[in-house]
């Protein structure tokens, strides 16, 4: 096992990563259930680059979104904290495996822009 | 948005999730044939919405599998450089691939996932009793069926623990209880891997998405208070008719005279 206190970090993670997205989706779905005349939005997510202007609209799609992709980051959240915790107790070998899970989620996000 | 549409949404995740904590299997492999059959999703928004719901069940399990250090996070991370680069793989060969074919591969898990139910005998959750020391062995296997987890995770939406929990417990010499964390512990990262590109594919809709992974996380909860009170032979079994039945339901459509597009 990891030390204890990279073992505790990822568990940390991983519970404040469920707590603030689920928090995030609930407070978005009490807004468009109490929002009245909102359309029924079942389309694709809104695009990154108009996520900010539509939150400052206070549009409660785009708060459910932001607590989508929390959830989403929260994984790779875990696996940088994985990196981290690993390289400060020298297990390079571990540090290396970390990074490259890392990469490669990362180059699937860059993919997804 | 109308509200029944939310609420059966919410059952949805909330049976998800509740199958999930009781037998470790449930999540994404009930939420795929249920969005496609009874809400008329098309299979690729399915999958998409679905690994979001896997997500959430991953992380807030692995958090009390991690915290009780029953996970073998060393083990785990290595599998996972296959699994995240299977679900990448699997994300991008599920544009190649009609409708109907997706629906006969899933109807496929599903008849395997119910024989693996219909073999378990449930294992006494002794939650006091100490792990035994082990050596992890066969890394070579290991690395390339996680691969093929990550893949069908990719392009089914499901977390694929049917195929890492009897690897690593079978194959691999770890024990049945670190093999279901860890297989639990490495589904997130598999599944947010894919799930970015179908993000982006316009394939996650938020407004489904949102009542069915609040619901999930509340099934969670009433699954791990159930799993004392109720008979895990008898949610295994009734898992396993739901199972069946889905299979049954998606292959008809699949051979109907809707080809798929039901």
């Amino acid at each position: 096992m990891t030390t204890a206190r990279a073992t505790q970090a990822i568990a940390a993670v991983l519970r404040w990563g469920s707590y603030l997205s689920a928090g995030l989706l609930l407070l978005g779905m009490v807004l468009v259930l109490t929002t009245p005349d909102l359309p029924l939005q079942v389309g694709p997510a809104i695009p990154f680059a108009q996520l900010g202007e539509q939150l400052a609209h206070r549009n409660p799609y785009a708060v459910m979104q932001v607590g989508i992709l929390l959830l989403l980051l929260t994984p790779v959240v875990r696996i940088a904290t994985a990196l981290v915790s690993f390289t400060v107790a020298g297990e390079r070998r571990y540090a290396l495996v970390s990074l490259v899970v890392l990469a490669l989620i990362l180059l699937s996000i860059w993919g997804a822009r | 948005m109308p509200v029944e549409y939310v609420v059966a949404l919410a059952v949805l995740g909330l049976l998800a999730g509740c199958f999930g904590a009781l037998v470790g299997l449930g999540g994404g492999i009930i939420i795929v044939p249920v969005l496609t059959l009874l809400f008329d999703l098309p299979i690729q928004t399915a999958v998409g919405t679905s690994l979001v719901c896997v997500i959430a069940t991953s992380s807030a399990a692995a958090a009390v599998y991690v915290q009780r250090e029953l996970t073998d996070i060393r083990l785990g991370m290595v599998l996972e450089m296959s699994t995240v680069l299977g679900a990448i793989t699997g994300a991008v060969a599920v544009t190649w691939l009609t409708q109907p074919t997706l629906q006969i591969l899933f109807s496929a898990f599903l008849l395997y996932a119910s024989f693996l139910l219909a073999r378990r005998q449930p294992a006494p959750e002794t939650g006091g009793e100490a792990i035994p020391a082990y050596q992890v062995r066969n890394y070579p296997l290991g690395m390339g069926v996680s691969y093929l987890a990550g893949a069908v995770s990719g392009m089914l939406g499901i977390g694929g623990g049917p195929i890492k929990v009897p690897l690593m417990y079978l194959a691999m010499g770890v024990p049945l209880r670190v093999a279901t964390a860890t297989s639990n512990f490495m589904i997130g990262v598999t599944a947010a891997a894919s799930a970015f590109l179908y993000y982006n594919r316009g394939s996650v809709v938020p407004a489904l998405t949102a009542p069915l992974v609040l619901g999930v996380f509340a099934g969670a909860l009433l699954g791990s208070w159930l799993t004392k009170r109720v008979q895990a032979r008898w949610v295994q079994w009734l898992l396993m008719v739901v199972l069946l039945y889905l299979a049954y339901q998606m292959l008809r459509d699949a051979f109907g005279p809707t080809g798929g597009q039901a």
